[in-house]
């Protein structure tokens, strides 16, 4: 029988963007421009993301290192402010367990002429599914991933 | 316009109940027995629908007896039978956002008795409620569930 375990974390992590927080809240809204920064490695096979962006809606994507396991990421969009806030629950599965489940809070706010953002996650791990500091950096690397599709998107708006 | 905050806590609860695990198991797998314990105080539930499964989703309106103003949207997550339940609630008032909350019930057998640990983690939304309001309302339902079982 598994041994049943949880365990309960909680991180913070603060990025500041230049682009202006109606730019960087539609990075999140739109599925064709989430898909460009959300998700693992460049070196992982992905799946579809899917999004339905409004209280109430769900979003899944999914990937992995070729032959190793299937990360599996499945969301519910629990309340949205257009430009400053968005909370949602999410459950992580390896391959077919579920090995997470976390509430995260993106805040959104007008800094200068860019944004700062806060996240907070709020996580349980499962049955000993303890990633000891990798959920948050892995987070880290989404935002350094949206970091980089902002300041592209900026070159493709304002050609020299 | 409101101004926008998020306030985030976690509270931790812990219980010693004379039954064993399936019986409080049920006091959330088992409408009947919920309906028993599902709000704090003297508070009365107006409308409740049920789908207790993983991925089920259940909506609950509920309040003082004179104004059943709030409602919460419920996801459960992760289930274990008599052992475990992960869920996800998000609670509006007359359909303004108060919080979402990631709650965790574990429950251990202790002989013929069950040791239960409720874990919430919460954020609060725009100052329209407070983490002591919170805990008292959890102490109050566990308080009627050991009531209850």
């Amino acid at each position: 029988m598994t041994k049943r375990s949880t365990r309960h974390a909680t991180f913070t992590l603060e990025r500041r963007f230049a682009a202006a927080p109606a730019r960087v809240f539609a990075a999140y809204s739109d599925a064709s421009t989430k898909a460009r920064w959300f998700g693992g490695p460049d070196d992982w096979e992905k799946s579809n993301l899917t999004l339905d962006f409004r209280v109430g809606g769900r979003e899944s994507v999914s990937g992995g290192p070729t032959g190793g396991p299937v990360h599996r990421y499945s969301a519910l969009y629990q309340d949205i402010v257009p430009d400053q806030r968005i909370v949602l629950t999410y459950e992580m599965y390896l391959d077919e367990t579920r090995i997470s489940v976390s509430l995260g809070t993106t805040e959104l706010r007008p800094d200068g002429g860019g944004t700062k953002l806060v996240y907070t996650e709020q996580s349980v791990f499962l049955d000993g599914h303890d990633d000891a500091g990798a959920r948050e950096h892995g987070t880290g690397a989404l935002f350094d991933n949206l970091a980089a599709f902002l300041a592209s998107a900026a070159v493709d708006r304002h050609p020299a | 316009m409101t101004a926008r905050s998020a306030q985030h806590g976690t509270i931790r609860l812990e219980r010693r109940f004379s039954a064993p695990p399936a019986r409080v198991f049920a006091a959330w797998a088992d409408p009947v027995a919920r309906a028993k314990w599902d709000v704090p105080g003297r508070w009365t539930i107006a409308g409740q629908t049920h789908d207790f499964r993983e991925g089920g989703r259940e909506t609950k309106r509920f309040g003082p007896p004179d104004d059943p103003r709030f409602v919460a949207d419920t996801l459960y997550l992760d289930i274990v039978p008599q052992r475990r339940i992960v869920f996800s609630y998000s609670m509006t008032s007359r359909g303004i956002p108060v919080s979402t909350s990631l709650t965790t019930v574990d429950l251990a057998p202790d002989r013929k008795a069950t040791r239960l640990t409720l874990v919430e983690q919460i954020v609060l939304l725009d100052g329209n409620d407070t983490l002591a309001n919170r805990e008292e309302g959890l102490t109050s339902m566990l308080d009627k569930i050991g009531g209850t079982v």
